[in-house]
């Protein structure tokens, strides 16, 4: 049963109906942010007001949802989004990526490759690419219809020039299909190139900023570079500390205030599948040894 | 006189849901053909699929223009339902439903969007005598891995053409979904079309 008094996936059917026709739209323009309505949430814009939305107007009870938040599905944010479509949809849930129909995510893309006739949905704070370059909305909006994006190149040219390499390493700008630049939601570029062809369908919600916008499956998605400084992703010299993975994204967790620190892997269902598996890392640092002086 | 006007859906956010979900599968993978298998009893000439496409994406937000094949009947149980309101002008709907044999020619005559807003450009909801997968036309572009083939059956061969002198235009363009009984095939802007 969903909760007394409130309708299925807590939006109204006008307001589902707005959002699917958003949707379908930027399915067929891949790439381009489609404005929407974006209604008043109950929790606050930042939270993934966007992503709840488009799970909210896609969502069915044959659906499973899973809910990550930085690849985790045990914290705040994943739990709370969790709860509250199980309260208003009464739908079954997972941790597990190969079972999920829908995984709404914020800043990961799960390691495991995902299948046809999944969904994922992200969770955007500030869906356009050109933002930071050019504040205001008319001129971005130009720059996307006239494909004017040398702004972003010189951006990207001027990191290298100054740092000797593009700094960017989130929310790293990509090219759709050959026409639109892209913000992908502030994964790291680790997950990049996932994105690239990926056979599930990619939707992507901003709440506050009122923007949609998709990836379908099979799509080009490039990240923009130079022939002379090409996009590479982070590497790691550890393993898992866990389970031993070295092919994963691995966060770092400081143990204690000698610097001491171990790794771990981001996708906290990735990591559980390997142990399950049998695989096993080298367990880290044990906390309560006396550190080496 | 006595009109009897033809029930909508049993049960709207549930049964609207399922035809979204159809939809949204057909536009994301062009070509694939996805079943709206709702109990939905609509006047002739709405076959199931394109019925419940109208209730699931028209309302009093979505000017609609009606094919002249639509006829008195289901034009009416489309507005009653929806609550759309009826262009008369194709270039100022946002959705075109039209019947089999309807002529989908000329398609500039219904709204392309604009550079800066292509998502202004008409969805075209189109009844069709049959969509078949593995079949006829190659279709390729986003949301298809490799090629697939597509028949869709009982339109004018002239509107390939006339879809494909559209394509530089793009971002702008139409989006079109052919419904045949509860078959929906998705063909939006971006799919490529040979022979």
């Amino acid at each position: 049963m969903t909760a007394d008094g409130y309708n299925f996936g807590y939006l109204d059917e006008q307001t589902k109906r707005m959002i699917r026709r958003a949707i379908l739209k930027g399915v067929a323009i891949p790439g381009y942010q489609v404005p929407f309505g974006s209604r008043e949430m109950p929790l606050p814009y930042g939270w993934g007001t966007g992503g709840i939305q488009i799970t909210a107007a896609v969502i069915g009870p044959g659906d499973t949802l899973k809910v990550i938040d930085q690849g985790a599905d045990d914290t705040t944010n994943a739990v709370s989004i969790r709860n509250f479509f199980v309260r208003m949809c009464d739908v079954a849930t997972t941790e597990r990526t190969a079972e999920a129909s829908i995984i709404q995510t914020r800043h990961r893309i799960p390691e495991r490759k995902l299948a046809p006739g999944q969904i994922l949905v992200y969770q955007v704070p500030i869906p356009e690419p050109l933002r930071w370059l050019e504040p205001r909305e008319t001129e971005t909006r130009k720059m996307h219809a006239l494909r004017e994006y040398g702004v972003m190149h010189v951006k990207l040219y001027e990191d290298i020039s100054v740092k000797g390499r593009v700094s960017t390493a989130y929310d790293y700008p990509v090219l759709v299909n050959g026409r639109y630049i892209m913000r992908p939601s502030p994964i790291p570029k680790f997950d990049t190139p996932k994105m690239h062809r990926m056979a599930a369908l990619q939707l992507f919600g901003a709440g506050r900023e009122k923007r949609i916008y998709a990836v379908p499956p099979y799509t080009d998605v490039v990240p923009l570079d130079f022939e002379d400084h090409p996009f590479t992703i982070e590497t790691w010299d550890q393993a898992c500390a866990l389970c031993g993975a070295t092919t994963s994204f691995l966060d770092e967790v400081i143990l204690d205030d000698r610097g001491r620190r171990m790794f771990v892997c981001s996708d906290t269902d990735f990591c559980q599948e390997r142990r399950e598996a049998g695989h096993r890392g080298d367990g880290g640092p044990n906390p309560l040894e006396e550190a080496a002086e | 006189m006595q009109t009897v006007t033809l029930s909508g859906f049993a049960e709207p956010p549930r049964d609207s849901q399922v035809t979204f979900r159809a939809m949204l599968a057909a536009i994301a993978e062009p070509g694939l053909v996805q079943r709206v298998e709702l109990a939905l009893d609509a006047p002739a000439p709405l076959g199931r699929a394109l019925a419940s496409a109208c209730l699931t994406l028209l309302d009093f937000e979505t000017p609609v223009w009606l094919a002249p094949g639509i006829g008195k009947a289901a034009g009416d149980w489309i507005a009653f339902h929806t609550g759309a309101p009826l262009a008369t002008d194709p270039a100022a709907a946002a959705f075109a439903v039209l019947a089999e044999g309807d002529d989908l020619l000329p398609l500039d005559r219904f709204a392309l969007g604009s550079d800066e807003s292509p998502e202004l450009g008409a969805s075209l909801l189109v009844q069709v005598r049959g969509v078949a997968a593995d079949a006829g036309a190659v279709w390729f572009g986003p949301g298809i891995e490799t090629t697939r083939r597509v028949a869709v059956d009982g339109i004018d061969a002239r509107f390939w053409p006339a879809r494909a002198a559209l394509a530089p235009l793009f971002p702008r363009g139409l989006d079109i979904f052919f419904c045949a009984g509860d078959r929906v095939v998705a063909l939006p802007r971006t799919t490529k079309v040979e022979g």
